[in-house]
C-alpha cells in the first residue's frame, strides 16, 4: 500500500518530467520494474536492491486472480523498462493491461523454465492420485494416415526446455485405455536412445528422446505403418517446445492436431503456450523461486548492465538463503509423522509445496479462488477428513474462508492456522516476504500437524 | 340546501400547467350533478382535485358538511390492475376499507352486506370469477358494487358508462338514481349529452374555466357548447396537456 | 437406493442440512416479497436493489472483514438509501419510479466500487460478495431464520394494503393514507430480503430465487394465496434439487439451485393451465369472457 503511495507520487513527477524528458532509465536514475504481485515484487527487490524503483500491483493479502488494474497501474507499467509477471495465467488480466498502457520494455516471466504441474479436470483426482506420479505429463490422440511424419523439439529463448525427454507412441484411440501401459512404458528402466533425424515408429518401449544441444531444433521421424489412431505419451509438454511453429507435422509441412489431449489445452493456436491448464502457484516449492531469482536476475543485468554484478552478487546471496529454507521446510517436514501428512486450505494453491516437500494438500475449491464449490468437493473433502483422521485444516490470507470454518466444524478437525499462499502479509505480519513466507508457513504446518 | 364541496378560485395542473383554471362554482349536498365539457376540459383533473391526490396550483376546494373522507370515488377504469389476481368478491369487499381498514377481520353482517351489493348489481354467480376475465360492463358492476359498500355521502364518478352495454349502462344509471333518492351528492364526469340531459338534472360545463353550472336544460346550450369547444381550443398548453384530462 | 440418494447427503453431512435449511428460510421469506414484485410489474425491481446493497455490503467488509453483521448493515443501509431516496424523487418530481430508482441504484453501484477501490482493491467485491450455501454458519442461518420470520409476519400486517396499493392504488390512496407507507415497507421487505440471500446465494443469486418461482407460480394460480404458496414451494424444490444436483454431480450450489427454479419456470410456462403454451393453444375459449 504504502510502497504503491510512494510509487504513485514518484509517478506524477516523474509524468511532469517526462514532458520534458521522454526516454526512462536515465543513468542515475534508478530501473523503473514492476512486479505484478507481492511475492514476486520481494523477489524482485531481493535482486534489484537500490538500483531499481519497484512497482507492486496487487498488494500484500491481495488476490491476484482477480484484481482489477487502476489507471496509477496502467501508468506504472507503461513508464516501465521491465514487467515481471508469474505467468502460467496466474495473472489474466496482464495482457489487457499491458496493451492498455503501451508498454514498450521487457515482459519476464517468472516461472519460465520452471516444470510446471498440469491441473488435472475436477473430479479427476481420485482417480489419478497426486500429479508428480504421473508417468507422462500430456497425452494426444492424432488421427493418422500411413506415411511419415515429423516431431520436432525446438529451443525456445536459447534453449530446450530438458536435455531430453520420454516418448510412448501406441496405436490407440483412447488415452485413458492406453495410459496404464504407458505409464508402466515411461517408468520402466530400459528404454530406446533417439537422437536428431531418428525414426519412431508405434512400439512397446518408450523412447528417451535427446535433444541436439549444436542445433535450434531437433526432429524426429514418426513412421506410420498403417492408418489408424495412435496416442503419444509425452514426458513434457510438446507446447514447452514450440518456437515459431507447430511441434507435429506431416511430411509437406503441414500441421497435424491432436484430436484429443489431456491435459485438454481446449484451443492451441500455433506455437503459443496456452497456460490455463497449468497451476499457476509455482513459488510454493523454493527450487522453483531459484528459477524465478535467475530470470529476474538476468533480466535486471541485461536491461541495466551497469549494475549487472550487484544483481549477481545480489542473487548469489538470496539464492543462499532460499537454500537455508529449503533445507528447513524438508526437515520439518520429514519430522511430521507419515499419518499426518495431509493438510485441507481453502483453494489449491501448494500443488508445488506438495510436489516438492511430500505434503498431499486438499482444497474444497479448484486452483483459481474464482471458482464456487459444489456439495460434492464438500461432501469428499469431508469424507477424507473423518477417514484420514486429518486434524488440522488451513486458512489463507486471501480466500474467503467461511466454507473451510464450516468444514472445520463439522468434522472437528482445528483450523490450524493461517497460511500465506498467494500474497505476502502487511509489513508488520508474519510473513512481509517470500522467505518469511516459507518458513512461517513450514512452521505452521509443522506445530499444527505435529501436535 | 347546504353546500357539499365549494370550488373557490380552484386551479388546478400538471407540471405547472393548469388543467382547470379559476374555477368557481358550488356543488349543493343531494344533488346529481354532471361534469360535461370537450376533451381536455380539465373534468377528469376536477375530479382528482376534490378527492386530494392533486394539490391545488391556486385557490381551494372547500367542504361544507362533507368531509373528504365521506366521499367514494370511482375511477377510470384504465387505473385499475385488471392483470391483478383478485377475485370480484375480493374486490368488491374493499369497499369495507373504511369499517375494517386494513387488519381487521370480515364478519358475517359484512359477508351479506357483500353479498346484497353483487346481487344489486346482477353479478350473483360470479363472485369467484378473476376481475381479469370480466368484460367491460362486468367490472363496472363490481366497481359500482364496491362503491355501494361504501355507503358514502358523495360519489364521484369519472366516466362511468364509458364502454359499457348499453344495458350495464341502464342498470348503473339505476343504482345513481337510488343514490339521489336517498339523499346523497353525485358528481359524475361523462361525455354523452343524451344521457345528462335523460337522467342528471345539475350540469357544470367545462373548458378548463367555468363556462357555466346550473340546470341541465340551462346549461346545454348550443351557445354554451360552441363556447366550451372555442375556449379548449384556444387554450395555450401542447395538445398533450389537453389530453392530459381525460376523454 | 433412493435413501441414499435423496436422503443419505443430507442425514451424513451437517453443511448440507444447513445449507437446504437456509434455503427453506429464503425460499419462505423470499417468494412472497417475489410474488409481490411481480405482480406489481417491478421484477426487475429486485435486481436494481440487489445491485443497490451490494456496495453498502462492500463498504461493510471493507471496515468490518467478512463479518455478517457489518455486511448486513450496510447493505440495508444501501438498500434502504436507495429506495427511500427514489421512491421521495418519484412522489415531489414528475420522474418515474423506474427511472429513479435506476438512477440511483446505478449511483449507489458506483459509489461502492469507488470506495472499495480506493480502499486498495485486493478485496475482489463480486467473490467476497458471493456467499455460499455451503458455507453457512450458526450466525448466518439465525440471521436467514430471522429474516424470514420478520418478513413473514410484516407481510400478514401489512398484506391486505399490499394487494390493494397493487392493484388499485387509486382507491387506497382515496380511503388510506398508508399508501406511501406500504410501498416503502415492501420496498423494505424487498432489501431484507436481498440482503439475507446473498449470505446464503449471493446477491445476484438472490434475486433469481426471489423472482423465478413467482414468475413459475403464476402459470399455476390465479390467486394471490395459491401463487404465493405455489411459489414458496418451488422454491423450496429448487433448493433441494439444485442441492443434491451440486451433491452428486459437482456443481457450483448456488447457480444449480437457480438453474432447477429457471427450469421449473420453463416448465411452467410451457405446461402450466393457467396461461401456459399449451393452455393458451387449446383451452383459449375457457379465459375469453
Amino acid at each position: 500500500m504504502k510502497l504503491r503511495r510512494t510509487f504513485l507520487k514518484s509517478v506524477l513527477a516523474a509524468f511532469a518530467i517526462s514532458a520534458v524528458m521522454p526516454t526512462i532509465g536515465q543513468a542515475k536514475d534508478p530501473l523503473p520494474v514492476v512486479a505484478t504481485f507481492s511475492i514476486l515484487g520481494d523477489m524482485v527487490s531481493q535482486v534489484g536492491g537500490d538500483h531499481i524503483a519497484l512497482t507492486t500491483l496487487v498488494g500484500h493479502d491481495g488476490d491476484a486472480h482477480v484484481y482489477q488494474p487502476t489507471p496509477a497501474d496502467a501508468r506504472a507499467v507503461s513508464k516501465a523498462s521491465v514487467l515481471f509477471v508469474n505467468g502460467l495465467e496466474f495473472e489474466g488480466w496482464i495482457d489487457r493491461l499491458v496493451d492498455a498502457s503501451g508498454f514498450k520494455g521487457t515482459r519476464i516471466i517468472a516461472t519460465k523454465g520452471i516444470d510446471p504441474i498440469p491441473f488435472e479436470e475436477e473430479g479427476d483426482h481420485d482417480e489419478h492420485g497426486e500429479h508428480a506420479e504421473h508417468g507422462f505429463e500430456w497425452a494426444g490422440v492424432f488421427d493418422l494416415a500411413a506415411g511419415t511424419y515429423k516431431w520436432s523439439f525446438a529451443k525456445v529463448d536459447g534453449d530446450y526446455a530438458d536435455p531430453a525427454m520420454k516418448m510412448v507412441v501406441l496405436q490407440s484411440g483412447d488415452i485413458e485405455a492406453a495410459e496404464e501401459k504407458a505409464e508402466a512404458l515411461l517408468e520402466a528402466d530400459s528404454s530406446d536412445t533417439r537422437r536428431d533425424n531418428d525414426v519412431l515408429v508405434a512400439q512397446d518401449t518408450a523412447y528417451t528422446l535427446t535433444f541436439d544441444k549444436s542445433k535450434d531444433m531437433t526432429v524426429f521421424s514418426v513412421d506410420i505403418k498403417k492408418s489408424g489412431k495412435y496416442a503419444f505419451f509425452t514426458e513434457h509438454m510438446p507446447f514447452e517446445f514450440e518456437a515459431n511453429e507447430h511441434f507435429f507435422k506431416d511430411l509437406a509441412g503441414k500441421d497435424v492436431e491432436p484430436i484429443a489431449q489431456e491435459p485438454d489445452t481446449g484451443h492451441h493456436g500455433h506455437g503459443h503456450h496456452h497456460h490455463g491448464t497449468f497451476d499457476p502457484h509455482a513459488w510454493q516449492s523454493v527450487q522453483n523461486a531459484i528459477v524465478y531469482i535467475n530470470n529476474i536476475t538476468s533480466a535486471l543485468s541485461e536491461a541495466d548492465p551497469a549494475n549487472a554484478d550487484t544483481y549477481k552478487q545480489n542473487s548469489e546471496a538470496y539464492i543462499a538463503k532460499l537454500k537455508e529454507v529449503e533445507a528447513e521446510i524438508s526437515a520439518a517436514v520429514k519430522a511430521l509423522p507419515e499419518s499426518s501428512r495431509t493438510v485441507v486450505t481453502s483453494h489449491d494453491a501448494f500443488g508445488y509445496f506438495e510436489k516438492s516437500y511430500g505434503l498431499a494438500f486438499k482444497a474444497p475449491t479448484g486452483i483459481s479462488t474464482e471458482s464456487e464449490a459444489s456439495a460434492a468437493d464438500v461432501a469428499k473433502l469431508i469424507n477424507q477428513i473423518r477417514e484420514e483422521g486429518i486434524t488440522a485444516v488451513f486458512v489463507e490470507n486471501i480466500a474467503d474462508n467461511r466454507l473451510l470454518e464450516q468444514i472445520s466444524s463439522e468434522t472437528g478437525a482445528q483450523i490450524g492456522g493461517t497460511l500465506y499462499s498467494d500474497a505476502l502479509s502487511a509489513p508488520d505480519g508474519p510473513a512481509a516476504t517470500y522467505l518469511e513466507m516459507m518458513r512461517y508457513n513450514s512452521q505452521t504446518l509443522s506445530q499444527a500437524l505435529g501436535s | 340546501m347546504s353546500i357539499a364541496v365549494a370550488f373557490q378560485d380552484l386551479t388546478l395542473g400538471y407540471n405547472r400547467l393548469a388543467a382547470v383554471r379559476g374555477l368557481r362554482a358550488e356543488i349543493a349536498e343531494g344533488s346529481l350533478t354532471a361534469v360535461f365539457g370537450p376533451n381536455g376540459s380539465g373534468k377528469s383533473t376536477l375530479l382528482k382535485g376534490v378527492m386530494g391526490t392533486l394539490d391545488p396550483i391556486g385557490g381551494q376546494v372547500a367542504f361544507g358538511s362533507l368531509k373528504r373522507e365521506d366521499i367514494a370515488y370511482l375511477p377510470q377504469q384504465s387505473d385499475i390492475d385488471r392483470t391483478f389476481p383478485l377475485s370480484v368478491v375480493d374486490l368488491v369487499a374493499t369497499g369495507l376499507w373504511r369499517e375494517v381498514g386494513a387488519f381487521a377481520g370480515i364478519d358475517k353482517d359484512h359477508r351479506e352486506r357483500i353479498d346484497t351489493a353483487i346481487a344489486a348489481v346482477g353479478l350473483t354467480g360470479l363472485e369467484q370469477r378473476p376481475i381479469g376475465s370480466l368484460s367491460g360492463g362486468q367490472m363496472q358492476r363490481t366497481l359500482f358494487a364496491r362503491l355501494m359498500l361504501q355507503d358514502a355521502q358523495m360519489f364521484l364518478l369519472d366516466e362511468p358508462f364509458t364502454a359499457i352495454d348499453a344495458r350495464t349502462t341502464a342498470d348503473l344509471i339505476g343504482i345513481v338514481q337510488r343514490w339521489h333518492g336517498e339523499g346523497r351528492t353525485i358528481v359524475a364526469v361523462l361525455h354523452d349529452q343524451e344521457t345528462v340531459k335523460a337522467h342528471f338534472p345539475e350540469t357544470l360545463l367545462l373548458a378548463r374555466e367555468l363556462v357555466a353550472h346550473g340546470p341541465t336544460e340551462k346549461v346545454l346550450t348550443a351557445e354554451n357548447q360552441f363556447r366550451a369547444r372555442q375556449m379548449c381550443e384556444a387554450c395555450d398548453g401542447p395538445p398533450h396537456v389537453c389530453g392530459r384530462g381525460g376523454p | 437406493m433412493i435413501w441414499e440418494a435423496l436422503v443419505q447427503p443430507f442425514t451424513e453431512f451437517g453443511f448440507m442440512r444447513r445449507a437446504l435449511l437456509g434455503c427453506i428460510a429464503i425460499s419462505i421469506g423470499a417468494t412472497p416479497v417475489g410474488v409481490f414484485l411481480m405482480l406489481r410489474r417491478m421484477s426487475l425491481t429486485g435486481d436494481a436493489m440487489a445491485h443497490a446493497i451490494l456496495p453498502g455490503a462492500a463498504v461493510g467488509y471493507l471496515v468490518a472483514g467478512l463479518s455478517l453483521g457489518a455486511m448486513t448493515i450496510g447493505g440495508l443501509i444501501a438498500g434502504m438509501a436507495v429506495a427511500l431516496l427514489s421512491g421521495l424523487v418519484t412522489r415531489v418530481t414528475a420522474l418515474r419510479e423506474d427511472a429513479s430508482l435506476a438512477a440511483f441504484y446505478l449511483i449507489s453501484l458506483a459509489l461502492g466500487v469507488l470506495i472499495v477501490s480506493t480502499r486498495g482493491s485486493n478485496v475482489d467485491l463480486m467473490h467476497v460478495l458471493f456467499g455460499t450455501v455451503l458455507a453457512l454458519n450458526d450466525a448466518a442461518l439465525i440471521l436467514l431464520c430471522t429474516i424470514a420470520s420478520l418478513s413473514v409476519v410484516i407481510l400478514a400486517v401489512v398484506f391486505r394494503l399490499l394487494v390493494l396499493e397493487c392493484a388499485d392504488p387509486q382507491f387506497l390512496q382515496s380511503v388510506s393514507g398508508l399508501s406511501a407507507i406500504t410501498h416503502f415497507v415492501f420496498l423494505s421487505l424487498v432489501v431484507m430480503n436481498l440482503v439475507g440471500g446473498f449470505h446464503a446465494l449471493g446477491t445476484l443469486m438472490a434475486v433469481g430465487i426471489m423472482i423465478l418461482p413467482a414468475a413459475a407460480a403464476r402459470f399455476w394460480f390465479e390467486s394471490i394465496g395459491g401463487l404465493i404458496l405455489m411459489a414458496a414451494a418451488i422454491a423450496i424444490s429448487s433448493s433441494l434439487t439444485g442441492l443434491l444436483l451440486s451433491y452428486h454431480f459437482s456443481l457450483p450450489s448456488g447457480p444449480a439451485i437457480i438453474l432447477v427454479a429457471g427450469a421449473f419456470y420453463v416448465l411452467s410456462l410451457v405446461i402450466g393451465p393457467s396461461g401456459g403454451v399449451i393452455a393458451r393453444a387449446y383451452l383459449r375459449p375457457k379465459f375469453e369472457p
